[in-house]
């Protein structure tokens, strides 16, 4: 394996890295999504001071702030993973190479 | 039962059982009463008859009152629990993630450079806030959630220690109402420990709610913490281009040599 195709590995082992966080926060948005409580649990008296309100807006808003980082995991590690194949998949190529000659030019 | 709510089941468990022992004494005390008048005067009767009538709507509005609560009295154990489920399936999963996510930790850091690698460790970093300010805000849900069980366990107990009071009233006075000369007396004092009763509720109930008032403050304050949407950053900086036979001729990214 040569220099460049080593650095190329790690940069896909970001993209691994990006999209198993997002794999993880798939699962945490879907446990917060089931922690939704109600009076039941907070007790009547709580549910009248609002309590019970103010838990389900924050639970949901956890929920949507979850579901957001794993989208933006996900296109993280897949932007990562292109790119490091592309640049791989040139470098294979002659590409880079040759237009780091060009370059000096 | 047990646990660190063992105290909150033995709270309803034993108001559970007050609540009968009360409206058994309450059936005492007017068949003792209906019994007794017919050898009171006529003065003292109708004295007895008004303050009976006193003490049973006392004593209705405090049985049907805590009866009613009962129906949703809240549960501190889960409550516990659903800040255990944040904490070990949200709140860990997001500190794995900044510690794993961190540049630093990045197995492409130190291997390359450009544009392009500038771009994406602002991303990276981006990133990192969020889960860091995420952090923040599931350790402060978690203790809300624990100290909201703390409160609802506590006013639980006061509640108990307040109606069992008024039970042990009510049952000292269907035995002294067997004496027709006690009646009176144990009447009166009957109607002393509903208004204790009510002194009670309202003392615990003061404590109950300015503690609930304050954790649905920072339950509030949590919210706000973010944008109304509950929004994640999107990376918006251009780090994707490692081609050379594009548009530009020319890859971001460069590596280390």
């Amino acid at each position: 394996m040569t220099s460049f195709e080593a650095q190329c590995v790690e940069l896909a082992k970001d993209a691994d890295k990006w999209t198993a966080g997002a794999d993880l926060m798939n699962g945490a948005a879907h446990t917060a999504e089931g922690l939704g409580m109600s009076a039941e649990q907070f007790g009547a008296i709580a549910d009248e001071h609002g309590v019970v309100s103010a838990y389900v807006t924050l639970q949901r808003q956890l929920t949507n702030l979850l579901t957001g980082a794993t989208t933006a995991f996900g296109t993280i590690g897949n932007t990562v993973a292109l790119v490091a194949q592309t640049y791989l998949e040139e470098d294979l190529a002659g590409e880079h190479a040759m237009r780091r000659i060009g370059d000096r030019d | 039962m047990g646990g660190v709510d063992g105290a909150f089941d033995e709270a309803i468990s034993s108001i559970e059982s007050a609540l009968k022992k009360a409206r058994k004494a309450w059936d005492d005390i007017v068949d003792h009463v209906n019994w007794g008048l017919k050898f009171l005067p006529d003065g003292v009767a109708d004295q007895v008859r008004k303050s009976t009538q006193k003490l049973g709507g006392e004593y209705h509005k405090a049985d049907g009152w805590i009866f009613d609560l009962l129906l949703e009295r809240g549960s501190p154990a889960a409550l516990r629990a659903a800040a255990e489920q944040w904490n070990s399936k949200v709140l860990q999963v997001v500190s794995d993630n900044t510690k794993n996510l961190a540049f630093a930790n990045m197995p492409s850091n130190g291997r390359w450079k450009g544009d392009a690698q500038i771009a994406y460790r602002s991303v990276v970093d981006n990133q990192n806030k969020a889960l860091d300010d995420l952090k923040g805000i599931l350790v402060e849900l978690s203790s809300t959630l624990n100290a909201i069980a703390d409160s609802v366990k506590d006013y639980w107990i006061e509640m108990a220690v307040a109606y069992l009071g008024l039970c042990g009233a009510m049952v000292v006075c269907a035995l002294a109402t067997i004496g027709i000369v006690t009646i009176p007396t144990a009447i009166a004092t009957a109607i002393g420990a509903a208004a204790l009763f009510w002194g009670a509720v309202t003392t615990a109930s003061n404590v109950f709610t300015n503690s609930l008032d304050s954790n649905k403050a920072k339950l509030d304050g949590l919210t706000t913490q973010n944008n109304a949407e509950g929004t994640w950053p999107l990376p918006t900086a251009e780090f994707g281009d490692g081609s050379v036979l594009d548009e530009d001729k020319k890859s971001d990214w460069e590596p280390i040599a």
